[in-house]
């Protein structure tokens, strides 16, 4: 676990990030209550027992979040689901991947 | 004269479409046309052309995405038509009842003329369901 | 000239189990650009359970995200759940779990053979794998009381033991089964329709498996050795005969090879637990109400499974959050897809044995 500044966040990712030896799982999100929304990312190390690496922040729902699909490409399925699912903000990254005009805006936030 | 709904019953050609299930129910339907239940003694061969099929096998609660599809597909199946909904998810909502982004059973949009239960719904049941869509064919 | 054209795959296809919608923009007979709707089956699951189901449910509820990989979903949940309460099983538990863990990935392979033969346009394939399929489906019948959807393990344990006559119908079937994959195996390195014309088609380099963070039988077919039950020591895969089987040139012949010998690997899994199974509990006893954090991560047919898993003390959890094996290859899956014929991609989409239920969730 090591939390991180939302700023540094591509630096952070960059630094660290090496396709052959760690496997990106997902990014994950928790709506904490009172505007303050926890994400995860979530790594995993190639032929290691159980051993995560996990960065994690708290941050609002006003802010808009950078994208890390330039460095990780499978990142954009995930980034595209929290916008969905929480509408929060992440650059470049289009809404839509599950819900439509019929459904609930944001349905996994605790209350808007 | 041509008897034509005579002729209909001997080859119902099936449309398959899921509308949200969990993939059991679909893959209980592969399996009805695989060789240990045999639905094609019966005639039955599994279609991807509406405008080719009789019967149409529907599976799932009906998600908000699938809605209009489903509609379309029902619309340009030619008279007469079966619809038979495979599996509880389908016919109520089972357990998906009351998710946000569900409908609860296809019947709320397309009238249903046999129901099949069971999560997921074994080929017998499913054989059963389409033995009696014959029948209604026959009298439509 | 070049013309770029614009063919549609789906929602509904003949060559398709599930509504996906692809849109391939193609020049002549290349695909240059694909564009993915994979949101047709959403329903919301992660939020019913944390709002509808109590956590001794989530594990019944988990199953219906996906038919194919059901007994997966209830097994990560229930072993992330148990990590909460800390809960410790016995092994004959832990051999039980892996047994049903592996008839399933047996049948799923199956029905994606069955599948890439049918839409290489092989029916009489596909009617014959569905056949040999049967045998598998007996023995989950036998031992779960269904065939698809079994919700065979609960919080502490399994639901149900193995009867003799079980274990007996069990060998006999396996035994079968082998020699019909052995047969199989002949049929997808020989064949014209089946292995030879799908040398080099739809292929994913070594580098790219790692780019794309490519999982299960796609990351192992590209020589990538990737794979959850080695790298994860919650259930005890090495003691029953466990082997890493990879491939090289990561087409779809290879795809198809590392499934059937993948299947192999596990029919000699199931009959060394089978043959060693113990008498014991398959209930573990437990008291409390789950709370803390936990991930979890175990191998479907498919790939990589994820669960997190946010328990505050009461009946209900904070948050469940899935993550499938479909959904996070999808970019990379769209990457093998540019520069492939169109003509091959029914195949193609067959060979990746994508799941869109577990995808939308």
């Amino acid at each position: 676990m090591q939390e991180i500044k939302i700023e540094n966040l591509i630096e952070e990712i960059t630094s660290f990030y090496d396709p052959k030896l760690h496997h990106f799982v997902c990014l994950n999100a928790n709506d904490l209550g009172e505007n303050r929304l926890k994400l995860q990312w979530i790594f995993t190390f190639y032929n290691q027992e159980d051993n995560y690496q996990i960065f994690w922040t708290i941050c609002s729902f006003d802010e808009v979040l950078p994208t890390i699909t330039k460095i990780i490409p499978s990142a954009i399925m995930s980034e595209a689901e929290i916008v969905d699912l929480f509408g929060v903000q992440i650059k470049d990254i289009q809404g839509g991947l599950y819900l439509d005009e019929t459904s609930p805006i944001s349905p996994l936030r605790c209350s808007i | 004269m041509l008897h034509i709904k005579r002729f209909l019953k001997k080859s119902p050609w099936v449309l398959h479409y899921n509308t949200g299930s969990c993939n059991g129910c679909d893959i209980e339907i592969l399996a009805c046309l695989s060789p240990r239940y045999d639905l094609e003694r019966l005639g039955v061969l599994n279609t991807g052309n509406p405008k080719q099929a009789d019967i149409f096998l529907v599976t799932g609660p009906l998600t908000h995405r699938c809605h209009d599809r489903l509609l379309q597909l029902y619309s340009q199946i030619p008279d007469p038509k079966v619809v038979v909904a495979v599996g509880s998810c389908t016919c109520t909502g089972g357990v998906f009842k009351d998710m946000y982004n569900v409908n609860n059973g296809i019947d709320s949009l397309i009238p249903v003329d046999v129901y099949v239960p069971g999560c997921a719904s074994s080929p017998e049941l499913i054989m059963d369901g389409i033995v009696k869509a014959l029948e209604i064919l026959e009298g439509k | 000239m070049k013309k770029t054209i614009t063919i549609p795959l789906g929602s509904q296809h003949i060559s398709l189990l599930e509504p996906v919608r692809f849109n391939f923009s193609c020049e002549n007979e290349k695909i240059t650009d694909v564009d993915y709707n994979v949101g047709f089956v959403h329903r919301g699951i992660e939020k019913a359970c944390t709002e509808k189901f109590e956590y001794k449910q989530v594990g019944y509820v988990v199953a219906r995200v996906c038919g194919l990989c059901a007994i997966t979903h209830t097994m990560a949940y229930t072993l992330g759940i148990e990590h909460i309460l800390n809960i410790k099983t016995n092994k004959k538990i832990d051999y039980l779990r892996i047994l049903m863990l592996e008839l399933d990935r047996i049948h799923s392979h199956l029905l994606c053979l069955a599948h890439t033969a049918e839409n290489s346009g092989f029916e009489g394939m596909f009617m014959k794998i569905m056949g040999d399929r049967e045998l598998v489906m007996d023995i989950q019948e036998a031992i779960s009381g269904n065939r698809v959807q079994f919700d065979f393990v609960c919080i502490g344990g399994v639901n149900r033991d193995i009867s003799t006559e079980c274990e007996k119908l069990a060998f006999t079937n396996l035994a079968l089964l082998d020699k019909k994959v052995d047969d199989l195996i002949g049929k997808f390195t020989s064949n014209w329709s089946t292995a030879l014309k799908y040398k080099n088609i739809g292929a994913l380099s070594y580098d790219d498996a790692f780019n794309f963070n490519a999982l299960g039988p796609l990351a192992r077919a590209a020589g990538a050795a990737i794979d959850v039950r080695a790298e994860s020591s919650i259930l005890p895969y090495k003691e029953v005969g466990y082997k890493m089987i990879l491939g090289q040139n990561g087409d779809i012949y290879d795809r198809n090879l590392v499934r059937l010998k993948e299947i192999k690997n596990s029919i000699l899994m199931c009959q060394n637990i089978l043959s060693g199974l113990t008498e014991g509990e398959i209930l573990v006893k437990f008291k409390g109400k789950p709370n803390g954090e936990s991930f979890t991560r175990l191998e479907a047919p498919r790939g990589e499974i994820f669960y997190y898993l946010n328990a505050n003390g009461t009946n209900m959890l904070q948050r469940v959050r899935i993550k499938t094996p479909t959904f996070s290859q999808i970019p990379g899956m769209v990457e093998i897809f540019k520069g492939s014929d169109y003509a091959d991609a029914p195949a193609i989409l067959a060979s990746f044995d994508p799941c869109m239920s577990c995808t939308a969730k």
